[in-house]
């Protein structure tokens, strides 16, 4: 079931207007957002502008695309012209985006509406949305709890209903950890599949933008509207992308799953083990068999992407220097004391830990052992991939081995985070599509069903993730939300 | 005599029309920071894109330098800070460049001698700081920023240490420089700083000993001062290794005033510029098909006009003077095209035509005559329409008026008068006119005859053919 | 342990003032983490040249310019003409 068509039904038949359904979305996210702390700015006067039209539209009967007038978020690393980008971070506090983001672009030209932009871990380092300059995000289903990270806002404004759906980013898990955390879909497409233009960078070889949704249609809705070549970014891929909402096939009889035994092992929590071993059981009723396989090379791939995504970080960072936008630091004499002064005031403590890593990684004397090896290392996981996709259709595993951990819990031990990465990071190593859904409504804590497919195959995974969407069942206990 | 060991390394701006990684216009002189967009403003979230032309350009310097064009080659970037950097980063060629191994002979008094290329790469321009308080940074209250330069494309020419003279040194940059104007591909103006080098000296003991220490010389920016840094700093090193210390390795600042070089400031900690591949772009693949059709469509070199001409007739001063502007090469070929001869044609085009375009501030590719109009001109020369004198006159009005030398002389009569009967009768009356001259003639002062000439010229219009009438005033006067 | 010094000089290069204190603060922190970085030693690998992920032909443009709308002085800390910055030292 679509939320996203079920709205765009009702704008249609017109048992509701575009404008009362963004005052809607715009009153829930007054009364909720105060603890939620979703928004880090509500764009209210644009909604509302564009919803008026939107309605005059229909009036007129107008034949506009499916996403017209379904309100939308937008993670704050993604530049929407006008208005302000911060990354959550002191350095951009204040920086308004003089340009759309190409998948800003898109949306728009399908007349989505944006109601805002949301927190963010800074410059999307961090797996809890903690490391936010400006707020901490809580989690819709425990608001004690994080809604994990970077895209933590993201995934919040979703699964309390604020937006139908939202746009996050996805370098290590970013979209698909948030989106199990939260009980909600999120999708990482592959490398190269959603320009990167517009996204401001940390990672420029594992970066992906992808959408947060309550249900797998509405997923693949809004990838039809992203994907696809850009010219404006070296590696958006040329790969002709499907109609993937149009070629929804829940059927999924004979299809082959393997499980990478490293991914159950004994460091995932008991109950996140058992949500997922459930829903094995499920799949099989599907026509799905499944087996376990060994992954060897898994075991590495934290600390690989502990290197290559703090060096290119720590590259992609160096433009915030005071110079030609973001903050400043003042009263400085020279040059280099500005900058160096601007950045020590304006990067929290996980950022400069991650710059100085990297910088560490890709110095004179370390540069072979460390990022020269991980890239080398990377290619080993790339491969062991490409070797389990020739045997099986779709890898599963959990998202994460834990389920929505407390807020401030991890806050002095960054290493344990690194770790909980360890499901999700080996996909963007391997540049590969992945899926996170919900395994159950049921459960006390959501556990989120990651699903992985070879680079491309975006369509089988919305396939499987639909077949387990309709056996689980918990799209049909959605509440829509109404007016 | 310790003996010097230099390399040279040249940057040259490539005159593409946009930058290397975004369509802003590489124009000169527009007013700051008016050329410039996301990507090379380096705004969050901007991405570069790689221009062909800068591509193609390269590899035309690459196989004028006689490099293998690697069929892939990776973009990588080099991480500094500087305030002229918009990215903290430049995004250059590392490890993987686009040429490598190659060659250009120069002339020395011994010979030619050939001098080896390292590599060529690809790389993007800094911006420019403009000093606010004084001329140099040292002193300076302020600067300010424009990023009209940024990421301009640029290639970096590394030459082997086979350089064994300031004057080799010298005549190294020429070279190179003339090749990449006759490509077309840069203007070479050293002073605008489109074609900048850069110096590795060091010094030893022999030619058979091993390399010294090497010294970096930036800042040098003519032919003059490429000599003249380089005789300073082998005074430098000199006098370091005469008095027992020895060279430390840095790069230094040629100053032309005070004729010193001076250790570079504020550069100590990019030392380590962290190389690693660039993740934005893909790796530059260059088809067998794109070399061919590049190697094609490659301008004639120096070295083989310089041939041509030679054989063909022209002194050496013509062929440096001609060969210096590839305008006038292309000018001076048409010409030869259209009908005239090679050293004929060479006079006329180093000589009142040059001077007329330099007086003008033109350059052959704008000049109003045409070089078939040019050959109609000495066409006429050579049969005799016209007087060498007289051809320079109406060369002179087709220049002015931009008409064709035949319209020119059909307005203004100036052909020749070679008619010896016309010519005859003229001479008769200006000796009826001019007794006491004749008889001057007649008792044996020669030189009187210059001025009955100058007279039948004054009735002619200077039209009158001086041969014929010399012959005729002779058959006269029984001289 | 990754000595302070190290890490002062990783601040250094990458322009980030840092407190003493702060530097103390995240040496265990970044020590724990260089650590794990000895799992990669136990992943057999061979040095090829560098691939990229999905191999795609290498995208250019045409020398064609484009006249951006971009007001550079929107977001500019300080601004005369240019973007201004204190003494180059």
């Amino acid at each position: 079931m679509s939320v996203i068509q079920s709205l765009a039904n009702q704008y249609r038949s017109g048992q509701r207007r575009v404008s009362d359904a963004i005052q809607s979305r715009l009153a829930t996210i007054t009364q909720q957002d105060p603890t939620i702390g979703a928004f880090l700015s509500v764009h209210t006067d644009q909604a509302l502008t564009q919803a008026a039209t939107l309605d005059q539209w229909f009036k007129e009967g107008r034949e506009l695309p499916v996403l017209a007038g379904i309100p939308l978020a937008i993670k704050d690393n993604i530049h929407v012209k006008d208005t302000t980008t911060t990354c959550a971070s002191r350095v951009l506090q204040h920086f308004i985006a003089p340009y759309h983001a190409t998948v800003t672009e898109r949306l728009l030209n399908q007349h989505a509406i944006i109601l805002g932009k949301v927190n963010m871990d800074e410059f999307a380092m961090g797996s809890s949305t903690e490391n936010s300059a400006f707020q901490i995000t809580r989690n819709p289903v425990d608001p004690s709890r994080v809604p994990g990270g970077s895209s933590g806002g993201s995934a919040a404004a979703v699964a309390a209903n604020m937006v139908v759906g939202a746009l996050g980013s996805d370098t290590g898990g970013s979209i698909r950890q948030p989106a199990s955390f939260c009980g909600i879909v999120g999708f990482k497409p592959t490398y190269g599949r959603v320009s990167r233009y517009g996204l401001v960078a940390f990672a420029s070889s594992l970066d992906q933008i992808g959408p947060l949704t309550r249900t797998v249609e509405d997923s693949a809705i809004m990838l039809d509207a992203i994907c696809g070549h850009d010219p404006l970014d070296s590696t958006s891929s040329p790969h002709p992308a499907p109609a993937f909402f149009e070629q929804l096939n829940p059927n999924v009889s004979g299809l082959k799953v393997g499980v990478p035994r490293e991914l159950l092992s004994e460091h995932v929590m008991p109950e996140v083990r058992d949500s997922v071993m459930a829903a094995l059981d499920r799949l099989i009723t599907q026509g799905v068999s499944w087996e376990f396989f060994s992954m060897p090379s898994l075991k590495a791939a934290v600390s690989t992407y502990y290197i290559i995504a703090p060096a290119e970080a720590s590259s992609n960072l160096a433009r915030f220097d005071g110079v030609r936008y973001g903050h400043r630091a003042e009263g400085c004499a020279t040059v280099k004391e500005m900058m160096h002064a601007t950045r020590g005031d304006g990067f929290g403590d996980e950022v400069k830990r991650r710059i100085m890593i990297g910088t560490y990684c890709l110095s004179s004397g370390y540069y072979d052992a460390y990022y020269n090896k991980a890239q080398a290392v990377r290619r080993v996981i790339q491969q062991e991939f490409n070797t389990a996709f020739a045997k099986y259709d779709v890898i599963i595993t959990p998202t994460s081995p834990t389920t929505a951990f407390s807020i401030g819990q991890h806050h002095h031990d960054p290493l344990s985070m690194y770790i909980a990465d360890i499901a999700t990071i080996p996909v963007n190593m391997a540049g590969l599509p992945a899926l996170s859904i919900p395994c159950q409504p049921s459960d006390p804590l959501p556990v989120g069903l990651q699903l992985i497919a070879p680079a491309f195959e975006e369509q089988r995974l919305l396939n499987l993730g639909l077949a387990y969407q309709q056996v689980a069942g918990w799209a049909t206990l959605l509440e829509v939300h109404n007016a | 005599m310790r003996k010097p060991v230099i390399g040279i390394e040249i940057h040259a701006q490539l005159n593409t029309k946009t930058k290397l990684f975004c369509a802003c216009s590489t124009q000169f002189g527009a007013p700051p920071n008016t050329h410039i967009c996301p990507v090379c403003l380096g705004l969050p979230g901007a991405l570069p894109v790689l221009n062909q032309q800068a591509v193609t350009h390269a590899m035309m310097a690459g196989m004028a330098l006689n490099t293998t064009i690697q069929a892939v080659s990776v973009f990588a970037r080099k991480n500094y800070f500087y305030p002229d950097l918009p990215k903290g980063y430049q995004i250059s060629q590392y490890d993987q460049p686009i040429c490598l191994a190659g060659w250009v002979d120069i002339p020395t008094e011994s010979g030619t001698k050939r001098i080896g290329i390292t590599r060529i790469h690809i790389e993007e321009d800094a911006g420019k700081l403009l000093h606010q308080g004084a001329d140099t940074i040292a002193g300076s209250t302020h600067s300010i920023v424009d990023l009209n330069r940024a990421s301009t494309p640029l290639i970096e020419i590394v030459t082997e240490p086979d350089i064994r003279s300031a004057t080799e040194a010298r005549q190294v940059v020429e070279t190179i420089r003339e090749h990449l104007i006759h490509l077309g591909i840069c203007d070479g103006n050293m002073e605008e700083g489109s074609l900048r080098a850069d110096i590795n000296i060091s010094l030893r003991e022999s030619d058979t000993s091993p390399f010294g220490t090497r010294c970096e010389i930036k800042n040098v920016n003519s032919f003059r001062s490429i000599e003249r840094a380089i005789q300073i700093e082998m005074t430098r090193q000199n006098a370091l290794l005469d008095r027992g210390e020895t060279v430390i390795q840095q790069t230094r600042q040629y100053d032309e005033a005070t004729q010193t070089t001076r250790p570079l400031r504020d550069k100590e900690e990019s030392h380590d510029y962290r190389y690693f591949p660039e993740p934005d772009l893909t790796p530059l693949v260059i088809s067998s098909e794109w070399m061919a059709r590049v190697r094609d469509a490659l301008p004639e070199l120096p070295a083989h006009r310089r041939n041509r001409y030679h054989q063909a007739g022209l002194s050496p001063f013509e062929i440096d003077v001609i060969v210096a502007d590839p305008h006038a090469c292309t000018y001076l070929d048409a010409v030869e095209q259209a009908g005239a001869t090679y050293p004929v044609a060479a006079k006329w085009v180093v000589g009142d035509l040059m001077a007329w375009l330099k007086q003008e501030n033109r350059g052959y590719d704008t000049c109003p005559l045409t070089p078939s109009s040019l050959a109609e001109l000495l066409a006429c020369v050579a049969d005799g329409t016209l007087s060498g004198k007289l051809a320079k006159g109406v060369l002179e009005t087709c220049l002015s008026t931009g008409e064709t030398p035949r319209t020119v002389i059909q307005k203004t009569g100036s052909t020749q008068v070679s008619d010896e009967g016309e010519l005859t009768t003229i001479i008769d009356q200006i000796l009826d006119a001019n007794p006491d001259v004749v008889e001057k003639i007649k008792a044996g002062k020669g030189g009187a005859t210059q001025f009955l000439v100058g007279q039948v010229m004054k009735e002619t219009k200077g039209r009158a053919n001086p041969d014929v009438v010399r012959r005729v005033l002779s058959g006269r006067l029984g001289i | 342990m990754i000595s302070i010094d190290e890490l002062k000089k990783m601040a250094q290069l990458s322009h980030l003032a840092i407190t003493h204190d702060q530097l103390l603060a995240f040496q265990p922190q970044i020590d724990a983490i260089l650590a794990h970085m000895s799992d990669l030693n136990e992943v057999n690998t061979s040095p090829d040249s560098l691939t990229p992920i999905h191999p795609s032909p290498c995208h250019m443009r045409e020398d064609i310019p484009l006249q951006s709308n971009l007001s550079p002085q929107l977001n500019a800390p300080q601004w005369e003409g240019g973007f201004v910055v204190p003494q180059l030292s």
